[in-house]
């Protein structure tokens, strides 16, 4: 071990933390060297001072009643998310539910043919919506654009939206602006 | 010292808030002071220390007991204030100072410190430091840490402490020469 290595390890030899190996060769070391011993004898010095400094403590009365209410706002908030979660899971059952019991109806055929003979060709829409939207957010929006679900969700949370050919631009332009609505593509 | 650490940790993991309450009693002055010692603000020192220990709060198993456990709480704080800067978009730099050039050894006035009159010195000349160099010298003589484990809290190599530590103490020496040789203002109160 070179005199800068040595020079390098002396603050931990000061304050007793240094390991054996290390130890053992920089107080060889310091048997041969007097620039050495000074500056050993200096950092000692330096290590008194700054150890024996009045530093303040820490505030631990007033930090712990800090804490402690952090930490029930904590608390709080989670309670009030796991409502949340479960509201907004239950939401999306319900939703689910609906697009199973109205998938059949409309994937037998989709091109539906009202009485009076035309043809209305429906086309489909994908969305996310945010996790905050509620069940009567999300129906009122379907109900109000002329929405289905036909698919959904899929494991990231995509749901398939079905509507007329025509309104489907329009659909889409709505969809946007929502706030409910984290994303949508014209499929 | 790890094992009683591990114990409370548990027990705060399962919401156990009279084990905060003992960890927060025991390890909040290392936490403070470190903060302390690098900003000199002692409101910011209490924000970092209740942020730490929230963390402790939500995240008490992420301590593994690989490395000490004040080594950890310093690493979280150390993290803390680099978020509190970013968030005040002030810039943060850790680097400062390690590429500068020391102005030359001095004699090292040994006597100085020899009082309790000349501790004063220290402390002055401790302020002038930058932060990176401030914090090695508090980390290595106040909290007695070995370097590996300064290096680990850190975040940086151990030669990158050593290298900070050696400039530290060679400033440290000039500031304390300047004092004795009525270069630098200094009144001891």
């Amino acid at each position: 071990m070179n005199s800068t290595n040595h020079h390098y390890n002396l603050p931990w030899l000061v304050n007793g933390r240094l390991h054996d190996e290390e130890k053992e060769s920089l107080e060889s070391a310091l048997d041969e060297s007097q620039e050495l011993r000074d500056e050993k004898e200096y950092l000692s010095a330096m290590h008194q001072t700054i150890k024996n400094q009045a530093l303040p403590a820490a505030p631990v009365e007033m930090g712990w009643s800090r804490l402690k209410r952090d930490i029930h706002q904590q608390k709080k908030v989670k309670r009030t998310d796991g409502w949340r979660v479960a509201t907004i899971a239950a939401s999306f059952l319900v939703v689910v539910q609906a697009a199973i019991i109205t998938l059949p109806m409309v994937q037998q055929d989709m091109t539906l043919t009202p009485l009076s003979s035309q043809s209305i060709e429906l086309s489909t829409l994908t969305v996310k919506f945010s996790s905050t939207a509620t069940e009567a957010e999300i129906q009122a929006l379907l109900l109000e654009n002329n929405l289905q679900i036909i698919e959904g969700p899929s494991a990231i949370g995509l749901y398939v939206l079905s509507s007329n050919a025509a309104g489907r631009s329009e659909a889409y332009m709505v969809l946007s602006s929502q706030r409910i609505i984290e994303h949508v593509q014209m499929d | 010292m790890s094992e009683i650490a591990i114990t409370l940790l548990e027990r705060i993991s399962k919401g156990d808030e009279m084990a905060m309450k003992e960890f927060f009693e025991v390890n909040s002055n290392v936490v403070y002071r470190y903060v302390l010692s690098r900003e000199n603000n002692e409101v910011l020192a209490s924000e970092i220390l209740n942020e730490v220990m929230l963390e402790v709060w939500k995240k008490p198993l992420a301590f593994e007991g690989r490395s000490a456990l004040s080594t950890w709480l310093i690493s979280i704080a150390r993290f803390k204030v680099i978020d509190y800067y970013r968030a005040q978009k002030r810039h943060y730099s850790d680097e400062l100072d390690d590429q500068m050039e020391d102005e030359g050894v001095e004699d090292a006035p040994i006597h100085l410190l020899d009082n309790e009159r000349h501790a004063g010195f220290i402390s002055h000349c401790m302020e002038q430091l930058s932060v990176s160099h401030r914090e090695v010298v508090h980390l290595t003589f106040f909290e007695e840490l070995p370097y590996p484990e300064i290096a680990q809290a850190l975040t940086c190599s151990v030669g990158t402490v050593k290298s900070r530590m050696f400039h530290a103490k060679e400033k440290l020496k000039q500031c304390v020469a300047r004092i004795s040789r009525g270069e630098i203002n200094y009144e001891f109160n």
